[in-house]
């Protein structure tokens, strides 16, 4: 079913929604989130039992309250999807819970464009993602600490929404240092870049992130900068890395390939905020070759490292409930805009962990 | 006659090819293309050197092959031409076509390619019900 609500209609439903969450759910965990210095978010927590884990993993993107954040993001309980849309929304369509099918309201704005605005699985299932102007509003159900790893993921859409900045981006990426010169990694999931991270991190580098992080070239040069304090390995490299990992707290496993959660706030030292990205480096695992290495790309590879980039990005932020005034396209040409300026590199990773990261470390001091 | 030959408009287009599936970016305009598994190998055989001619050829020898092919072909690679994603190349060497017929058959022998301005598009194509301002709400 799709629904498209005219400005005073769409006002009065997120106003009632307001009411609803607020009248149903008395204790509200606060939070305010400082994303790369570029944009101030607020997050209500109605939901019982996640201020914890939430706080854990903006922990080094915490700032004190401001009067006017740039956008508010809602979260409660909701165990009645179902009716939803009747019953909070007062949008009375006739629709049949049984088509299993997503609701899907849009709304117009001042420029009389249609804009996604809700998305309901009367399942339940994936719960109720609402955006309207800067404000997110995520109704979901079954949220353990463990699978917040999953359904968390939707803030990352929303943060994605709210960075949608002339000269910044949230991309899908990792990004590591050393003395003030930081590579972007450009992977697609399984390309190797959480792991390389991550063993850099715990051999000392600089640190932005393994899989989310702020670009903004605004000041000319592209810097980078992180939103969570997360990481994710697979258990083969958690075994690896065991003896390295003391400052690190394990949180859970994630239902999204069983993988496993740590917060690495203990690093806080090493975390880096506008950090400068010198150049784009591409991962490929060759698990039969006996070193690592690093070589330049063509320019087709370095095309081929910014698809992925563009494209793993898209892929994780695509969410159709949630509105933004800006296409896919946009960003792709801003994202190319921001790294096409950068030499563009492949590492070749061996299974020797330690010698990747001595590879990189060689590599750093030379660009 | 002279065979068709072609290659990637490297000035503008650049792609990735993962898991069978092929993402192509214009890098001026942002649109991006996906191509269907069929037309991923097409596509990757057009950039190998092959001729559209000897593309078709080997086609046309897998059986259950629709006897409009040709037709379904022409459209795939005059789409890959208009969106300026492939050039014609002056030289003609003899490639040897390899498709597999399984990935041809799984996609009913028709190579796609599709341009994504954004994804949210495609909801577009929805019937839309308006609600009207007052329609369905009664402030409390």
């Amino acid at each position: 079913m799709v629904v498209s609500l005219r400005t005073p209609s769409a006002d009065c439903r997120i106003k009632a929604l307001k009411s609803y969450i607020t009248e149903t759910f008395t204790n509200v965990d606060v939070f305010y989130v400082n994303l790369g210095d570029l944009r101030t978010v607020r997050i209500n927590s109605f939901y019982p039992g996640t201020s914890g884990i939430i706080g854990r993993q903006f922990k080094l993107s915490l700032t004190a309250p401001v009067d006017n954040p740039d956008a508010v993001i809602w979260l409660w309980r909701e165990t009645g999807c179902n009716d939803f849309i009747s019953r909070v929304l007062r949008i009375k369509e006739d629709y049949d819970p049984r088509m299993g099918d997503w609701h899907e309201v849009f709304h117009y704005n001042d420029k009389k464009e249609m804009l996604p605005m809700a998305s309901i699985d009367p399942a339940g299932k994936w719960g109720i993602h609402i955006s309207y102007n800067n404000e997110y509003f995520f109704g979901l159900d079954g949220l353990g600490p463990e699978t917040w790893f999953k359904e968390g993921h939707y803030f990352v859409q929303a943060l994605f929404r709210i960075l949608n900045l002339r000269s910044s981006s949230l991309v899908h990426g990792a990004c590591v240092g050393q003395d003030g010169a930081g590579v972007l990694l450009c992977a697609r999931g399984g390309g190797g870049k959480s792991t390389l991270t991550v063993k850099a991190l715990l051999k000392g580098f600089e640190y932005v992130s393994d899989d989310y992080l702020i670009l903004d070239s605004s000041a000319g040069n592209l810097n980078a900068s992180p939103v969570y304090s997360f990481v994710a390995l697979s258990p083969i490299m958690y075994e690896e890395m065991y003896d390295d990992l003391n400052k690190a707290h394990f949180l859970g496993v994630s239902p999204w390939k069983g993988k496993y959660v740590f917060d690495i706030s203990g690093y806080e030292d090493q975390f880096r905020r506008h950090y400068p990205v010198k150049a784009l480096l591409f991962p490929e695992i060759d698990v039969d070759s006996p070193r690592p290495s690093i070589i330049k790309c063509s320019a087709a590879e370095k095309g081929k490292a910014i698809v992925q980039i563009a494209h793993s990005t898209l892929s994780q932020m695509g969410f159709k409930g949630f509105s933004g005034n800006q296409k896919d396209s946009e960003f792709i040409r801003k994202t190319i805009l921001m790294l096409n300026g950068l030499e563009c590199f492949r590492i070749v990773l061996s299974k020797n962990l330690d010698a990747n990261v001595d590879c990189l470390s060689n590599f750093l001091k030379q660009i | 006659m002279e065979k068709k030959c072609y290659r990637l408009n490297e000035a503008k287009m650049y792609v990735d090819i993962s898991d069978g599936t092929a993402i192509i970016i214009n890098s001026v305009t942002g649109i991006y293309f996906g191509l269907n598994s069929f037309g991923t190998v097409v596509f990757e055989r057009i950039l190998d050197g092959a001729a559209i001619e000897d593309i078709a050829i080997f086609v046309k020898q897998v059986p259950g092959v629709p006897d409009n092919f040709d037709d379904s072909l022409g459209v795939f690679v005059k789409s890959l031409i208009e969106n300026e994603i492939i050039i014609p190349r002056d030289d003609y060497s003899s490639v040897t076509v390899s498709i597999d017929a399984e990935v041809a058959e799984a996609d009913g022998f028709v190579p796609i390619c599709t341009a994504y301005q954004d994804v949210q598009e495609l909801l577009f194509a929805d019937p839309i019900h308006e609600v009207e301002e007052d329609e369905g709400w009664k402030p409390e």
